[in-house]
C-alpha cells in the first residue's frame, strides 16, 4: 500500500511539473492536439499506479515525451504558418455578412442547434444581430456584431474616465500582505497602516483588501473577526 | 525558444539513455544466454564441478544486471529469469541433470524474451 501511495505521489508531482513546463495554455483553452497530450497524460500517470508491477519509469518516461513532444510542436506551428495550418488548422468564417455559410457548417458538422447554443453562450440570441461569426481552432466561436446590435462603449459615449483607469490590486490576502501591489497603487505602507487603524482592523484579520490608485479600498475581514465586529 | 530547446534537449538524452540501457540489455542477454549454454553443456557433460561453477557465474551475472534491468523492465520479465536461476541452482546441487537442462532451456526463453521484447524491432515498434 505504501508503495502505491509513494507512486502515487510521485506520478502526481511528475504530471503537475509536466503541465507547467507545457505552459499555462494547457490549463485554459486548449486545442485538440493540446487536448489529447493532457488525456494521455493523464491516462499514463494511472498505469504505474494501478500496477507495481510496471517500473516508474513506464509511466514517467512517456509522460515527459508526450510533454516535450507538445512544447516542440507548439514552438514549430508558432513560428510555421504551414505547420499551423497542418496541426491546428484555420479559423473558419461560418457567418459572413449576416448570412451562414451552410457548406462550411456542413463541412464542420456544426447543426443549427450547436451554432445557436453557442451563440447563446456569446449573449447573442437572435441570430440577425450577428455580422460574423468564426469558429476558432479550438472549437470556440467569436461573434461580431451588427451595429446596431453591439454594446455602447464610453469611447461612443465621448466620455473620459474620472480617475485613473486601471483594476484595483489584491494588497492584504488571507491575512498577508502584498508589497508589490501596494507600489502597483503608488501608496505606502503607511498610508496602509493608518487605513486598517482607521477601519480598527490589523492585517492579520483581514481575509482580502483590494485597492486601486485612486486609493479606494475594499476590505473583507475574515469570518470569526467578522462576527466579532 | 527556451523551453523548446529544452524540450529538444530533454528528448536526445533520453534517446541517448535508451541506446545506452538497450546495450545494457542486449550485454546481459549475451553473458546470460553464454552461461546458460555452458551450463547446460557442463551438466549434459555430467561434469558436475564445472556445472556448479558456471551456475554460479550465472546467478552472480544476473545479480550484477538485475537491478539496472529492474528499474526499466516490469517485474513480468524479470521474475521467471530469477525463479528459474533459482531452481538452476538447486537442480545442480541435487545434481539433477535431466530437470536441470530442461530449466536451463526455460531460463533461455525468459532471457531471450527479456530482449525480444525490448529489442527496436518491426514487431515491437508495430
Amino acid at each position: 500500500m505504501f508503495v502505491v501511495f509513494w507512486r502515487t505521489t510521485l506520478l502526481y508531482l511528475a504530471v503537475i511539473l509536466t503541465l507547467r513546463f507545457m505552459g499555462k495554455r494547457q490549463i485554459g483553452e486548449l486545442q485538440p492536439s493540446e487536448l489529447v497530450t493532457t488525456i494521455m497524460i493523464s491516462n499514463i500517470a494511472a498505469i504505474p499506479i494501478e500496477n507495481i508491477s510496471f517500473p516508474l519509469s513506464s509511466g514517467v518516461i512517456p509522460i515527459v515525451a508526450l510533454a516535450c513532444f507538445e512544447v516542440i510542436t507548439s514552438y514549430v506551428t508558432l513560428k510555421s504558418r504551414s505547420m499551423r495550418k497542418l496541426i491546428v488548422g484555420n479559423p473558419r468564417i461560418i457567418i459572413r455578412d449576416g448570412k451562414i455559410d451552410q457548406k462550411e457548417l456542413e463541412k464542420l458538422r456544426l447543426s443549427i442547434d450547436d451554432l445557436m447554443e453557442q451563440l447563446r453562450g456569446n449573449s447573442v440570441f437572435n441570430i440577425d444581430d450577428v455580422m460574423f461569426a468564426v469558429v476558432e481552432t479550438n472549437g470556440s466561436l467569436s461573434v461580431y456584431q451588427k451595429f446596431d446590435a453591439r454594446a455602447v462603449t464610453n469611447s461612443g459615449l465621448s466620455l473620459t474616465p474620472s480617475g485613473t483607469d486601471a483594476p484595483p490590486s489584491i494588497v492584504v490576502n488571507d491575512g498577508k500582505f502584498d508589497a508589490h501591489a501596494l507600489d502597483y497603487c503608488n501608496l505606502s505602507e503607511e498610508w496602509l497602516m493608518k487605513t486598517l487603524k482607521r477601519e480598527k482592523c490589523a492585517i492579520k484579520d483581514i481575509f482580502l483588501m483590494t485597492c486601486d490608485r485612486s486609493a479606494k479600498y475594499h476590505i473583507v475581514l475574515k469570518e470569526k473577526e467578522a462576527g466579532r465586529s | 525558444m527556451k523551453r523548446a530547446l529544452i524540450a529538444a534537449g530533454i528528448l536526445i538524452v533520453m534517446c541517448i539513455s535508451f541506446t545506452f540501457f538497450l546495450i545494457q540489455i542486449r550485454d546481459a542477454y549475451s553473458e546470460l544466454q553464454t552461461l546458460a549454454d555452458q551450463t547446460a553443456r557442463d551438466a549434459a557433460g555430467d561434469d558436475w564441478e564445472s556445472t556448479f561453477s558456471s551456475a554460479e557465474k550465472l546467478s552472480d551475472a544476473w545479480n550484477r544486471r538485475k537491478d539496472l534491468l529492474l528499474r526499466f523492465l516490469g517485474h513480468d520479465q524479470t521474475d521467471p529469469v530469477e525463479i528459474s536461476i533459482a531452481r538452476v541452482n538447486e537442480l545442480v546441487r541435487q545434481k539433477n541433470s535431466s530437470d536441470l537442462l530442461v530449466e536451463l532451456s526455460e531460463l533461455s526463453i525468459n532471457i531471450r524474451r527479456i530482449w525480444s521484447s525490448e529489442a527496436l524491432s518491426i514487431e515491437n515498434m508495430f
